[in-house]
């Protein structure tokens, strides 16, 4: 992706990361190059009679780590929080100011985008299962809509079922950093952060937006997920040992280990990047697209 | 950079006022309504009863009989997708595998999708008996559906309910090798897949792009989320064709509905090489964000819609009274509505009073990630009649709305047309459409 014309050079001014090997880009690297694993005993749901009882979780997550207003996210799924503290530390290191009506940070923010891949959220599952086991007639065969409709509308939350909606990581930001300019979520499971980021940077090249919070966030860990990769097969059931289960391109692989997270990269266009507010006018720049 | 023009080259629609676009344009212009009491489930007990639903087909009618295998994997939203998809290739004059092998006239892998979709909720009906058999004391027992219940769901139950499932089968049947994403912006979701796809075609990564949405709505989960975030309607459950009512001033909410649109946009040039007649030309396109601590709503000061509409007119360098149609978001819902309208009003001053403002909803429901698509036929429809039909359902105008929401059908060349989508979670689009005729 080389250009000619630097004047369309998109750079990488910030990172951030929520994942099961830890809560910031230096842990999960020290991790990585430490070869640590993150795979262990499912605990999110009771997984363990399902063909697979292991997958990688995030642990110990505290979102009011990330934001001052947690009251605002209390409502959000796993990916949506995710979401919100890989944005906040991809945000403090790009220098975006965070929280606030009255930002100094010199950045418009109708030049200030975000495009995420991200998923949908959990299901209440408590609610929906018994929901079914109350109003199904085994004997008819049918669904007793009405029953089903008293108990999903005296059980269900509002904002809770809202949540679970594929654009609300993307929300969540907005909320966060004041982002004005596009704004996008793309849901191609295994692919949507890989072209989020991608079409993130077609964005700036062609003069949409300076800056674009770019990434992915999802948890398909749920009873719901894990039955469906189950079904198709796909998931590694190694369960005596989770550590070692995910093998990928070793002849004896027997399929993936799902996990949950999120991770975000502030995109600029150079001519952000090199905003004069940095002292020296050096670009503050990670890497380039 | 490339920048090659865009225009719209064919189109498809699937919507709750027929099964293609000359009987959605007919029944738009007839002030049908195509909504009625939901009829996919028993919706007793639901606060909202009503719904958008497409009259019945078949999806084999659209897929080639090598294909018809997949049918087994299409929900719903897939379903209505590949036949949108099919009509829209077919009026473009395209001729893909699907339509016939032998004469295929365009390179497969310079053709991309983009379409926006919804979140697929599952059949709870399939996976209701295996979830009977996982009870313990009357109560779900997780440890019998990890051992019993989730062998009784089809192995390829996942694959129905994915998202990218959509463009995945439209994309196979049709032969599409360019670039594909789903995008999931609710509805908002057309629009922004629209605009997608213009850029990846201007930036010369594609010469044509099938781009649009599809959703099917009347699902009870789906409704039930609406009914509670207070978004549907309660009233007028005996009267449906008078339930959504935009910026009217006894609006009580909005009505849902399946859809599927699809356009087929192309460079101008690759439209001109093979001699395409053009419906339009996408001119300008805006994006942004509202933002609100209550995601099921809009800001009241509409300013998220209000910088998309900014940027849409910018981009298409056309002034406020050069538009002689606006079709917006609309809901039905009375804050939503007010807030769109204070956007509309703010950005296009004095005009905004003149210009003619043609909400669809009122006939075609609420179809979420079909809903933009849906207006953009309808405007290319519009373009070509010469004819704005008149709005349903408004007979009495918001107080503080100053839109010029049409009353009878005008008769007149429209040059320019606005189009304006939001949805709750705050993204929000506009798009600017150039008349060809």
């Amino acid at each position: 992706m080389t250009k000619e014309n630097k004047e369309h050079s998109v750079v990488i001014t910030g990172m951030g990361i929520v994942c099961p090997l830890g809560h910031d880009v230096q842990t999960v690297w020290n991790a990585l190059l430490a070869g640590k694993s993150g795979m262990a005993k499912t605990t999110i749901f009771d997984a363990s009679t399902f063909p697979t009882t292991f997958c990688a979780e995030v642990k110990n997550y505290d979102l009011t780590k990330y934001t001052k207003n947690p009251h605002l996210h209390k409502n959000s799924d796993r990916g949506s929080a995710f979401a919100i503290g890989a944005a906040a530390q991809a945000c403090r290191q790009a220098k975006i100011d965070l929280e606030t009506d009255k930002p100094t940070d010199g950045i418009d923010r109708t030049r200030l985008g975000i495009y995420l891949g991200a998923g949908e959220g959990s299901i209440d599952n408590d609610v929906f299962f018994n929901s079914i086991v109350q109003a199904w007639d085994n004997a008819a065969e049918k669904m007793d809509w009405g029953k089903w409709a008293q108990v999903a509308f005296g059980k269900m939350d509002p904002m809770f079922e809202l949540e679970q909606e594929p654009n609300m990581p993307a929300a969540h930001i907005a909320l966060l950093t004041g982002a004005r300019g596009p704004t996008r979520s793309c849901l191609t499971a295994c692919a949507a952060s890989t072209q989020a980021v991608g079409e993130a940077m077609m964005m700036i090249r062609r003069g949409d937006a300076d800056i674009i919070i770019a990434g992915g966030a999802h948890s398909m860990i749920h009873p719901l997920g894990i039955t469906g990769f189950n079904r198709l097969t796909a998931l590694s059931t190694r369960n005596d040992s989770p550590e070692t289960a995910s093998r990928p391109f070793s002849a004896s692989r027997d399929g993936f280990v799902i996990g949950e997270g999120s991770a975000i990269l502030i995109l600029e266009s150079l001519a952000s990047a090199r905003n004069p507010g940095d002292g020296d006018g050096a670009c503050r720049c990670w890497s380039w697209l | 950079m490339s920048s090659a023009r865009v225009v719209i080259t064919g189109v498809g629609a699937v919507s709750p006022l027929g099964l293609n676009v000359e009987q959605m344009w007919d029944g738009l212009c007839a002030g049908r309504c195509g909504i009625g009491k939901i009829t996919a489930f028993d919706p007793v007990g639901f606060s909202c009863k009503l719904a958008g639903e497409v009259p019945a087909f078949r999806v084999q009618d659209y897929i080639p009989k090598s294909s018809r295998k997949s049918v087994k994997l299409m929900s719903r939203d897939i379903e209505l997708s590949v036949a949108a998809a099919n009509q829209a290739f077919i009026n473009s004059g395209l001729i893909t595998k699907a339509i016939d092998p032998e004469k295929v006239n365009i390179d497969p892998t310079r053709i991309g999708i983009n379409l926006g979709a919804g979140l697929i909720s599952c059949d709870l009906v399939e996976l209701a008996p295996a979830i009977a058999k996982s009870v313990t004391d009357g109560k779900f027992d997780i440890r019998k559906w990890g051992k019993e219940g989730l062998e009784l769901v089809t192995p390829l139950w996942l694959l129905k309910y994915l998202p990218n499932m959509l463009a995945c089968h439209v994309g196979i049947i049709h032969d599409i090798q360019g670039p594909s994403n789903t995008i999931t912006c609710a509805e908002a979701a057309s629009h922004l897949a629209i605009i997608e796809a213009a850029a990846i075609i201007e930036r010369g990564d594609s010469d044509i792009s099938l781009a649009g949405g599809a959703e099917a709505k009347v699902n009870p989960i789906v409704m039930t989320r609406q009914c509670l975030i207070k978004r549907a309607t309660s009233e007028n459950n005996d009267d449906p064709a008078s339930a959504c009512r935009p910026f009217d001033a006894d609006a009580k909410g909005s009505v849902f509905g399946e859809a599927s649109g699809i356009v087929v946009l192309e460079s101008l040039e690759n439209a001109q090489k093979r001699n395409a007649k053009i419906l339009a030309e996408l001119i300008g396109a805006g994006q942004s964000n509202s933002i609100n601590p209550a995601f099921e709503s809009i800001e009241p000061d509409g300013l998220g819609i209000k910088i998309a509409i900014e940027k849409a007119m910018a981009e298409a360098q056309i002034k406020p009274e050069d538009l002689d149609l606006i079709i917006p978001h609309g809901t039905g819902i009375p804050a939503d509505d007010m807030a769109e309208a204070r956007a509309i009003e703010s950005v296009l001053g004095t005009a905004a009073a003149k210009i003619p403002v043609w909400p669809t909803k009122s006939m075609l429901s609420n179809t979420g990630a079909a809903g933009g698509a849906l207006d953009i036929i309808a405007a290319v429809c519009a373009m070509k009649a010469g004819r704005i039909p008149a709005a349903k359902n408004c007979f009495r105008k918001a107080v503080g709305c100053n839109l010029n929401i049409v009353k009878q059908p005008i008769e007149k060349k429209i040059r320019y047309a606005l189009c304006c989508s939001y949805t709750y979670g705050g993204q929000t689009a506009a798009i600017v459409l150039k008349s060809n005729v």
